[in-house]
C-alpha cells in the first residue's frame, strides 16, 4: 500500500487575488507499513498534504498514486469512495464529529457508507471499539454524547478504523488531552502501527511525541517538502528547524548541548530512558568514541 | 502582604455527584505570586478555579477574594472584576465582532464611561502586544492571537489577579509560547497575581509556587523544585514529571550524583559538567 | 479556504453616508421602503431614484456593487414582473399563444420591477455602510423604548451580534465536520431531495452539539466578565446625532413630502 507523490501542487482559490499557494511541487514515496511524521510551522501546508491523500483535495498539478491507482486521474476521481476505505482520516478534535444515537451505530457510519453488508459493518464495528479499549455490550448502546472527552475521542478514531484502511492520517490525535489521555492514545496509535502494520502519517506539532513514534520525519514549510529523514538526522539541524519556527525535543537539545560540550553523545534521542543510558554511557566511558 | 486569595475548608458537591469535587480545600494565595495548579482528571482544578471568580459557590467553607466572601451577592461583581479569567477554548469567550469590541464588553458591563473604555481597550491591546488588531474580525486570528485578545478583555476590568483555566490547552507551540511569554510579563511588570491551571507540567516550571490537588484536596504545595522532588509520589498519582525532572531522576538512579531541584535544561547540563569535571 | 468570509457586507469608508448616525440610517431605509410603495408616477419614481443613487454616489460605491445587490433577487424580480405582465387584465397590446400582454400589465411590472430593485438596492446601501456592530447598536437604541412594552431591546441586539460573530466561524466548523465526514464516505452530493436530507444528519446533529457546547461556555465567559443583562452597561462608542443626521433627516422628510403631494394633491392616476 505505498503512496507517491509526484510534483503535487496546488493553489487555492486560483486566479483571485485571495490566490495561496499551499503546496508547491511536493515530490516523494511512503513505503508501505512506514511509520511517517509530517511537522511543520502552521501554514506550511501539512493539512491540505494530509487532504489530498484521501481525495479531499484534488490538488492542481501533479499526480498522486496510492496502491497503484492513480487517484488524481479521471477514473481515479471517479473511485474516491474506495480510496477512503483505504486511507483513513482522523482529524483534529474529532470528537465533534460524533452524531449517532449510540456508540456502535457511530462506529458503523463508516463501513455502512461502503455499501457491506450489515453482518460484516456490525462487525468491523465491534472489531473497531475493541482495538481502542472501547468494548463491551454495554459501552456500544451508550449515547456517544454521554461519554468522557477521551472515551469520545477514541469512538471516534474508531469510526474510521471501522473502514480498515491501510494508511491512517492522524492530526494532532492527542491535541487537548492531559498527560495520561496522551499516553493512551499515542500508544494506541503505536499499537495498530505495530500489530495491523498500517502506513501511519501523524501530523504534529509535538516534537517528543514525533520523536518517540515516527521512523521519518517530514519537514514542511511554504508548501515545500524541506527536509526528510529519520527523526536522529532531522532533529541534529537544530538551527535550521528553529529558523523555520520549529524547534527539537527538549531531550534532543540537551543532548546536543552536552555533545557541543564533548560528551560521546548521538545528536537525537527518542526518549527519556534511552537518553538517560545514553549520557550515563557517555559518563562513564569519556573517551570511547560515539558511532 | 496581605492574602488576595483565600479558601478555608472549600467543599463543593456538584448536585447528583457521589463524592465532593472539592473536599477541604485550605490555600492562602498572596498578591503577586505565580501559582500553578496541576492535577489529574478529576482533581478538582477546574472546580477550584471556578471558585476564585464567584463562577461557582462553596457548598461549605468559603472563599475570599481582597476580603470580599464570594457567597456574598451585594459583592459579587467586584469579585469577578478583581479575579478574570481565561478559558480553554480560545472561540468561546470572544463575544464582539471585531476584537475592540469584545475587549470592551467588560468594561461595558461594568458600566465604565466611553471615553475611559476606549482608554481602557487600547491600553490592554499594547498590553497584549496586538496594537493595531483593534478592528480585526476574531475568526481572523490565530488561536494565539485568540488568547491574547481574551486576556485583555480580562485587563480591561483591571484585576488583580488571572486565573488561566487551561488557556493553553488548545493551542499550537507557537501560541503556546506567545501566551506563556505574555503572562509572565503581565505577571513581571505589573505584579499581576496569576494562578494557572494547567496540565502542561513543563509549563509549571515559570511559576513560583505548585499546588498538586487530587480526589479535591491539595495535596502538595510548594516551590516547583520542591515538589518535583517528590517523583514517586507524582507519578503514582497519574502526573507526569517535566520532561528535565525525569531524566535527571533516572540519571540520579543510575547513580549519578546530580543534586536534587534540578528543572531547566541549562541547570541538568551545569550539574553534568560539574559532577563529570568532579572525576569518577 | 473560508478564511475569505467577513462578517455581512459592510465595505470601510469616510463617507458622508458612512458616517451617519445608524439608527437614522435605519430608520431612513424603512421610511424610504414605505415611501417606494406609496409613490406613483413616473415623477416620484424619478425622483426616489434621484435620492438613492446619489446617496451611492456620495458613499463612493460602485454602480457595479450596487448592481450585485440584486443578483440573490434575481429570480423573484424576474417572477415578479412576469406575472405582472402576463396576468393583469386591462388593454391587450400584445399576444402570444396563451398569454396576453396589457398596456395596464406593462406599467405595473414595470413598476412592480423597479420597486423591488430599489428596495434590494436601498437595503443593501444600508449593509455596505454600516458595520454589523453599528447596525446593532442602532437597533437597540431604536428598539428600547419597546421595553416599556415588553420588548428585550438590549437582549435582541446582543443575540443579533453574537450571531454575527459566530457565523464565520460556525461555516468553518460546518467544513471541518464535513471533510470529516467524507473521509468516513458520507456523500452529501448525490441522491434524491429525500436522500440529501437524511445525509445532511451526520453534518447537522454535530454542529448543533457543538453550538450548544459554545453557548454554554460564552455564558459562562460572560458572566466572568461581569455580564449581568442590560441594565447600567455603557458603550465603548457612543451614539451622537450631528449636523450630517439633521441634513439627511430633512431631505428625506422634503422627498417624502413631495412624493405624497404628488401621489395624493398632485391629481396624476
Amino acid at each position: 500500500m505505498a503512496i507517491e507523490l509526484l510534483g503535487v501542487s496546488h493553489v487555492y482559490q486560483a486566479g483571485t487575488p485571495q490566490q495561496v499557494r499551499a503546496l508547491d511541487g511536493v515530490s516523494l514515496f511512503i513505503p508501505d507499513g512506514q511509520f511517517v511524521a509530517l511537522i511543520g510551522p502552521t501554514g506550511s501546508g501539512k493539512s491540505t498534504l494530509a487532504q489530498t491523500l484521501n481525495g479531499l483535495i484534488q490538488p492542481t498539478a501533479g499526480r498522486i498514486v496510492i496502491d497503484g491507482v492513480e487517484i488524481t486521474s479521471v477514473e481515479g476521481r471517479r473511485s474516491l469512495r474506495q480510496l477512503r476505505h483505504k486511507v483513513g482520516m482522523v482529524f483534529q478534535f474529532p470528537e465533534h464529529q460524533l452524531f449517532e444515537d449510540s456508540v456502535l451505530a457511530d462506529v458503523s457510519f463508516g463501513p455502512r457508507n461502503l455499501r457491506l453488508p450489515a453482518s460484516e459493518v456490525r462487525a468491523r464495528a465491534i472489531a473497531a471499539l475493541e482495538a481502542v479499549g472501547l468494548g463491551g455490550e454495554e459501552m456500544a448502546a451508550r449515547s456517544p454524547f454521554a461519554l468522557s472527552g477521551g472515551q469520545m475521542r477514541r469512538a471516534a478514531i474508531a469510526g474510521v478504523l471501522a473502514m480498515e484502511p491501510k494508511v491512517l492520517i492522524l492530526d494532532e490525535p492527542a491535541a487537548g488531552l492531559d498527560p495520561l489521555g496522551r499516553e493512551e492514545i499515542l500508544g494506541q496509535v503505536q499499537a495498530l502501527h505495530r500489530d495491523r502494520g498500517l502506513t501511519v502519517i501523524l501530523v504534529s506539532h509535538d516534537m517528543q511525541d514525533v520523536a518517540r513514534l515516527a521512523q521519518r520525519l517530514l519537514v514542511m514549510d511554504q508548501g515545500r517538502l524541506v527536509m526528510d529523514g529519520p527523526p536522529d538526522e532531522v532533529f541534529a539541524h537544530a538551527d535550521q528547524l528553529r529558523a523555520l519556527g520549529l524547534d527539537v525535543p527538549v531531550l534532543s537539545s540537551v543532548v546536543q548541548q552536552l555533545r557541543a560540550r564533548g560528551w560521546q553523545l548521538p545528536a537525537s534521542v527518542r526518549n527519556v530512558e534511552q537518553a538517560a543510558d545514553l549520557i550515563y554511557a557517555a559518563y562513564r566511558n569519556p573517551t570511547r568514541a560515539s558511532t | 502582604m496581605a492574602g488576595l486569595i483565600r479558601a478555608e475548608g472549600l467543599t463543593h458537591c456538584y448536585s447528583g455527584a457521589r463524592s465532593p469535587a472539592l473536599n477541604g480545600v485550605d490555600v492562602e494565595i498572596d498578591a503577586g505570586q505565580w501559582v500553578a495548579v496541576v492535577g489529574p482528571n478529576g482533581s478538582g482544578k477546574s472546580t477550584f478555579a471556578k471558585h476564585l471568580n464567584a463562577l461557582l459557590l462553596p457548598t461549605s467553607g468559603t472563599v475570599t477574594v481582597n476580603g470580599l466572601d464570594t457567597r456574598d451577592e451585594a459583592t459579587m461583581w467586584e469579585v469577578r472584576r478583581t479575579v478574570g479569567m481565561v478559558f480553554q477554548n480560545p472561540d468561546n469567550q470572544i463575544v464582539g465582532t471585531i476584537v475592540e469590541e469584545d475587549i470592551a464588553f467588560g468594561p461595558e458591563n461594568l458600566g465604565v464611561p466611553s471615553p475611559e473604555i476606549r482608554r481602557r481597550v487600547d491600553d490592554a491591546l499594547e498590553r497584549v502586544g496586538m496594537t493595531g488588531y483593534g478592528r480585526r474580525e476574531p475568526h481572523l486570528l490565530s488561536g494565539g492571537q485568540k488568547q491574547r485578545v481574551a486576556i485583555a478583555g480580562a485587563l480591561a476590568m483591571q484585576p488583580r489577579c488571572l486565573v488561566l483555566d487551561e488557556a493553553t490547552s488548545m493551542l499550537d507551540p507557537l501560541g503556546r509560547s506567545e501566551v506563556l511569554g505574555l503572562i509572565e510579563q503581565l505577571n513581571r511588570e505589573m505584579g499581576l497575581t496569576v494562578i494557572q491551571i494547567t496540565h502542561h507540567m513543563d509549563e509549571t516550571l515559570l511559576a513560583s509556587r505548585i499546588l498538586v490537588m487530587q480526589e479535591g484536596r491539595i495535596t502538595h504545595d510548594g516551590p516547583p523544585r520542591t515538589v518535583f522532588s517528590q517523583e514517586a509520589d507524582l507519578r503514582s498519582a497519574g502526573l507526569e514529571l517535566p520532561t528535565i525532572v525525569q531524566l535527571a531522576q533516572n540519571l540520579r538512579e543510575r547513580g549519578l550524583a546530580l543534586p536534587p531541584g534540578l528543572l531547566t535544561p541549562d541547570e541538568l547540563i551545569a550539574a553534568l559538567e560539574e559532577v563529570r569535571a568532579g572525576g569518577h | 479556504m473560508i478564511r475569505s468570509i467577513t462578517i455581512g457586507r459592510y465595505l470601510s469608508g469616510n463617507s458622508v453616508i458612512h458616517r451617519l448616525d445608524p439608527r437614522v440610517k435605519i430608520l431612513a431605509l424603512l421610511v424610504y421602503m414605505v415611501i417606494l410603495f406609496v409613490a406613483k408616477g413616473w415623477l416620484a419614481y424619478g425622483l426616489l431614484g434621484l435620492l438613492l443613487f446619489s446617496s451611492f454616489w456620495l458613499a463612493r460605491i460602485s454602480l457595479s456593487y450596487m448592481l450585485r445587490s440584486l443578483r440573490p433577487v434575481l429570480f423573484i424580480l424576474f417572477f415578479t414582473v412576469l406575472i405582472n405582465l402576463f396576468w393583469t387584465r386591462g388593454e391587450v397590446v400584445w399576444r402570444l399563444w396563451r398569454l396576453t400582454v396589457t398596456r395596464e400589465g406593462i406599467a405595473l411590472a414595470t413598476a412592480m420591477g423597479y420597486r423591488l430593485s430599489m428596495l434590494v438596492i436601498s437595503a443593501s446601501l444600508l449593509t455596505l455602510t454600516t458595520p454589523p456592530i453599528a447596525l446593532t447598536d442602532g437597533l437597540e437604541h431604536l428598539l428600547t423604548p419597546g421595553k416599556r412594552i415588553g420588548i428585550p431591546a438590549h437582549e435582541l441586539a446582543l443575540m443579533l451580534t453574537i450571531a454575527l460573530r459566530f457565523i464565520p466561524t460556525l461555516l468553518e466548523e460546518a467544513d471541518r465536520i464535513m471533510k470529516a465526514q467524507m473521509a468516513r464516505g458520507a456523500d452529501f452530493n448525490s441522491g434524491g431531495l429525500i436522500q440529501r436530507a437524511r445525509s445532511l444528519l451526520p453534518l447537522l446533529v454535530p454542529l448543533f452539539v457543538s453550538a450548544f457546547r459554545r453557548a454554554d461556555e460564552l455564558a459562562t465567559a460572560m458572566e466572568a466578565r461581569c455580564y449581568r443583562g442590560g441594565e447600567g452597561r455603557t458603550r465603548l462608542r457612543e451614539l451622537r446625532l450631528g449636523a450630517i443626521d439633521a441634513f439627511a433627516g430633512l431631505i428625506l422628510v422634503a422627498v417624502s413630502g413631495v412624493v405624497l403631494y404628488l401621489r395624493f394633491a398632485g391629481g396624476a392616476a
